[in-house]
């Protein structure tokens, strides 16, 4: 990789689906929404769709539903041999170990394409934040979450965007979102998202409130309500601007919601997906998360587990209940988000994680 | 808000709750000052869970945060640990829209952006790069 000094390494986003679904229902076009938008992320300079070629996701698929296009050498000639788009199709290869020496080849083009983009100074409206909790306990609603809703908040000030998932946590304190909505349709739109969690959760036997995990309850947290009402404080106090789908590009400013589970690695996936470059991520069991193209923000929600897995975590909201003003670790928060953004590594970045954590939401029979 | 320190092992976040969140394993029997009031521990409350400032009776709400969060289901005393052997969830949405009232859209930190130092403009799609200088 010194080859490319601007290129901050290469992952490789597999999942487990693509197949045997129906053609452009709604789980293929979940599917298709995150692999184009990750194909198109901000944080990604290059890419290579490979695919076997017989599948119902295929390259075609993702140019002709989902906007993925082509890219071009720095000499401006083609990288693809059809001139649409850089995706190796195995079967027409010929096979697999042709279809790695093609990609072997094809790869260092597009690296030296990514290489040629350098970083210059830009105002935090270009700020796309994240926000996430994992592995809740009873200090989360008190300490992580309000100071990144302090975070959002400055985000928000500066023209950037916010935003929340993992509806199913929202659950319970909806009614907040709902007053703070810009208008009655956005606030629709939310309320039309939880019905449909109550209706999909319940098709399956099973009772929307029965969230909060064995490790939820261990650390304090008894009803959804309270776990909900603890988690949308990670939102601040703007307005709600606008609500997604899962993995939807997020043309907006101001704070939004993404429909998502809470499952953390999918709920991420789906705003890395839509545009998020920045993810703050508090927790109080000790989540060892970590993401690739967009780096994440670990953040103790008590002093303990901060000491205790020390290598995992970035910052300590904990300081809250030391007698430390909100306001002020938050703003500390919001100066570390920027460093961050600027370049400076995060735990989970100098450990090397988000090379596993792609997993793609969709929901739909498997045929 | 809150009424307590870390010191005496509570916080209460809203003056309208009736449970305060230990921010310490307390012991059953220990006395604590709450509000001018002293709150004797009933049972072991692990760091972070929820003990009972005041009574109350099955089918009534305990409110954490200003909001209610659930229905108890067994009596609970002051002092009681209160988790799911008394509490149960039970919330209603609601899909009244008449009480939307958006805050308008702050007018900017400090008088101006906060700057950072990132990549340039992601690459638009379809479109050759410029030639890089070498």
């Amino acid at each position: 990789m010194q080859r490319w000094p601007n290129v901050d390494g290469v992952f490789a986003v597999t999942h487990t689906t693509g197949c045997a679904l129906e053609y452009n229902g709604l789980k293929h076009r979940m599917l298709g929404r995150v692999l184009a938008g990750y194909a198109k992320h901000p944080n990604v300079g290059g890419c290579l769709i490979v695919g076997l070629g017989c599948e119902q996701t295929t390259g075609g698929y993702l140019q002709q539903h989902h906007g993925v296009v082509s890219l071009h050498a720095p000499d401006g000639t083609q990288l693809t041999r059809d001139g649409g788009i850089p995706m190796l199709t195995m079967q027409t290869e010929g096979g697999t170990r042709q279809t790695i020496e093609k990609a072997d080849a094809l790869l260092e083009q597009v690296l030296d394409q990514a290489n040629q983009f350098e970083r210059e100074t830009v105002d935090a409206s270009h700020l796309s934040l994240a926000v996430e909790c994992g592995g809740s306990d009873g200090y989360s609603g008190l300490t992580a979450n309000p100071a990144v809703g302090v975070v959002s908040d400055r985000v928000v000030a500066c023209g950037g965007l916010s935003v929340i998932s993992e509806t199913t946590e929202l659950y319970g304190a909806e009614q907040l979102l709902v007053r703070r909505s810009r208008s009655k349709e956005v606030a629709k739109k939310l309320l039309d998202r939880i019905e449909w969690w109550k209706e999909y959760v319940g098709r399956y036997g099973g009772q929307i409130d029965n969230n909060p995990s064995v490790g939820n309850k261990a650390g304090g947290l008894t009803t959804i309500t309270e776990k909900s009402l603890g988690a949308v404080s990670k939102s601040g106090g703007t307005a709600l601007e606008a609500v997604f789908e899962y993995g939807e590009k997020m043309d907006a400013h101001g704070l939004v919601v993404m429909d998502s589970p809470g499952f953390d690695p999918a709920s991420v996936t789906g705003k890395v997906a839509g545009g998020a470059n920045l993810v703050m991520f508090t927790t109080g069991r000790g989540s060892c998360y970590g993401c690739k193209p967009t780096p994440v923000i670990k953040i103790a929600t008590n002093t303990n587990l901060y000491h205790r897995m020390r290598e995992d975590m970035d910052l300590n909201a904990g300081a809250v209940l030391e007698g430390r003003d909100l306001q002020s670790v938050g703003d500390e928060f919001f100066e570390f988000a920027l460093r961050v953004a600027s370049g400076q590594q995060t735990c989970s970045e100098m450990q090397g994680f988000g090379d596993h954590e792609f997993v793609p939401w969709t929901v739909g029979p498997t045929v | 808000m809150n009424e307590a320190t870390e010191k005496s092992g509570l916080i209460r976040l809203d003056p309208a709750d009736n449970v305060a969140v230990a921010t310490k394993t307390l012991a059953r029997g220990e006395e604590i000052e709450l509000g001018g009031h002293t709150l004797v521990v009933a049972q072991d409350i692990p760091a972070g869970h929820k003990i009972a400032v005041g009574g109350a009776q099955v089918g009534e709400s305990i409110v954490k945060y200003g909001q209610p969060i659930g229905l108890v289901t067994n009596e609970i005393r002051p002092g009681d640990h209160v988790h799911t052997q008394n509490l149960t969830d039970h919330h209603v949405v609601s899909d009244d829209l008449s009480e939307i009232n958006p805050p308008p859209s702050p007018s900017g930190f400090q008088g101006h952006s906060k700057d950072f130092v990132g990549p340039t403009d992601a690459l638009v799609p379809g479109i050759t790069l410029p030639s890089c200088p070498r």
